[in-house]
């Protein structure tokens, strides 16, 4: 039978190559695969090449996050708070980490980088989620003439320009609804 | 400045926008060109307006506005099945059919949902193929009408509220809690289910993860509640028959009365000794 290797050998997309600990890295579904079904990361060699949204930064986070929740025996508590700290960082690289583990599969981490997101854009008017996502804003001019109205529109007025929309105008109606609510 | 979301691939923005009101999904339309048509794909419908808010204002033509933006959400996206759907409103007397056959529409058709919280109008009618829907992890329905219940197949099923249900037929819950109906239910709760039977003659499977559950139905079998962590009734019941099973419960449980009832059952503590004298008794 041949022995489990302790370590595994990883190409970020820098083409640097880094030695990992095999236990932590095979959870990630893309790693494990490459392990287990191509035979790949046993030698410098045979790095397993990491898709292109995986930095060394990234990877050095991935890893940290793995590290933490391989260890059995911790509380729901803990687990908790950690990921609550580790989601903590600024939204560029919170950008950049959800990219990374989408790539790598890891899904328990999407969905906490993911729901991270979303309270940050969660109440935000689009202005500000342009801000802060850096959007090029190519709507805006549209946009600003038809909220000028919206302060003498009645609800009766609304359900009238609801009921006799077409799919167009869809987008200048949500801004009414939103505000109105 | 580099744009720092857009680089993401589509199913994970449609995915961190899942976790957001439909009225703010909505709202990214107007973000860029490229996020014009991308609420579209967004696999979730929540409409919550059982809020405070909401509570004061207590205005029909509100309600009226909010089932006709959930009409329009729904339209303009077209049948694309959901993943999770949540519309939280009060009845309201003018919802056409038209808003009905929609909203039935999008339930029947997102066979792969996982969280499914609907409270909305009696005339609005839950399709019987809801409780055979396999990947539903949470099914919470409040003023409504339930179709037939008469199968049920919800393997991952952990959290199931019944509130104020209107039934046609008879709601057999026998059926739906123990006989392999939902064998992960971890949290019950069921109140004021209209045509609520529970066939009891047949031996019970024991829902084995059930850690809480309150309800105010009476003929809920309370063998099934022996090893759940809170209980809570809300309505009265002989203190003799209760404290026969408590005697077998684990120490950790505790025992939940609504203080508003009066006739309750009284506090945890004088349950416990309620219980003591009454293994004395024996």
């Amino acid at each position: 039978m041949k022995m489990m290797k302790p370590y595994v050998w990883l190409q970020t997309s820098d083409d640097s190559i880094q030695q990992v600990e095999q236990e932590i890295a095979m959870f990630c579904p893309l790693i494990c695969q490459e392990i287990i079904q191509k035979g790949m990361g046993s030698s410098k060699n045979c790095a397993i090449c990491l898709p292109q949204q995986v930095s060394p930064a990234m990877l050095s986070l991935i890893l940290d996050y793995c590290r933490f929740h391989q260890v059995p025996g911790r509380s729901n508590k803990e687990r908790k708070s950690y990921d609550e700290k580790f989601v903590r960082i600024d939204t560029e690289r919170l950008c950049e980490l959800t990219s990374a583990a989408d790539s790598l599969q890891l899904k328990p981490l999407v969905d906490l980088t993911s729901r991270a997101l979303a309270r940050i854009i969660e109440g935000k008017t689009p202005e500000e989620i342009r801000d802060i996502f850096h959007l090029p804003d190519d709507l805006t001019e549209n946009v600003e003439v038809e909220e000028e109205h919206v302060d003498d529109r009645s609800v009766d007025d609304l359900l009238s320009f609801i009921n006799g929309n077409d799919g167009g105008k869809l987008n200048i109606l949500t801004i009414l609804i939103f505000v109105f609510t | 400045m580099v744009d720092l979301i857009s680089s993401l691939p589509h199913e994970i923005i449609c995915y961190v926008l899942s976790f957001l009101p439909s009225q703010q999904v909505f709202a990214t339309s107007v973000l860029s060109k490229s996020w014009n048509l991308l609420w579209r794909s967004v696999p979730s419908l929540d409409f919550d307006t059982d809020i405070e808010d909401f509570r004061h204002l207590n205005h029909q033509k509100i309600f009226n506005a909010v089932y006709s933006s959930v009409y329009s959400f729904l339209v303009g996206r077209g049948d694309k099945p959901f993943y999770r759907i949540r519309l939280r409103c009060y009845p309201s007397i003018d919802i056409t059919e038209s808003i009905k056959t929609q909203i039935r529409t999008a339930v029947s058709g997102s066979d792969r949902v996982e969280i499914l919280d609907l409270k909305c109008d009696w005339d609005i009618v839950i399709p019987s193929m809801v409780f055979s829907f396999k990947t539903l992890v949470e099914l919470k329905l409040e003023d409504i009408t339930i179709e037939d219940m008469s199968f049920v197949d919800l393997s991952l099923l952990k959290i199931l509220h019944l509130k104020c249900i209107i039934s046609p037929i008879e709601i057999d819950v026998s059926q739906l809690l123990f006989f392999s109906g939902c064998p992960n239910l971890e949290v019950l709760e069921v109140f004021e289910v209209w045509h609520l039977d529970c066939e009891t003659k047949r031996k019970f499977i024991r829902l084995s993860k059930l850690v809480r559950v309150s309800t105010d139905e009476p003929l809920l079998p309370l063998e099934i509640f022996k090893d759940v962590e809170v209980l809570k009734f809300y309505y009265v019941m002989h203190v003799r028959f209760i404290t026969f099973y408590l005697e077998r419960e684990k120490s950790s449980t505790s025992i939940e009365s609504d203080p508003e009832v009066g006739f309750g059952l009284g506090s945890a503590q004088s349950l416990s000794q309620a219980s003591k004298s009454c293994h004395l008794d024996s």
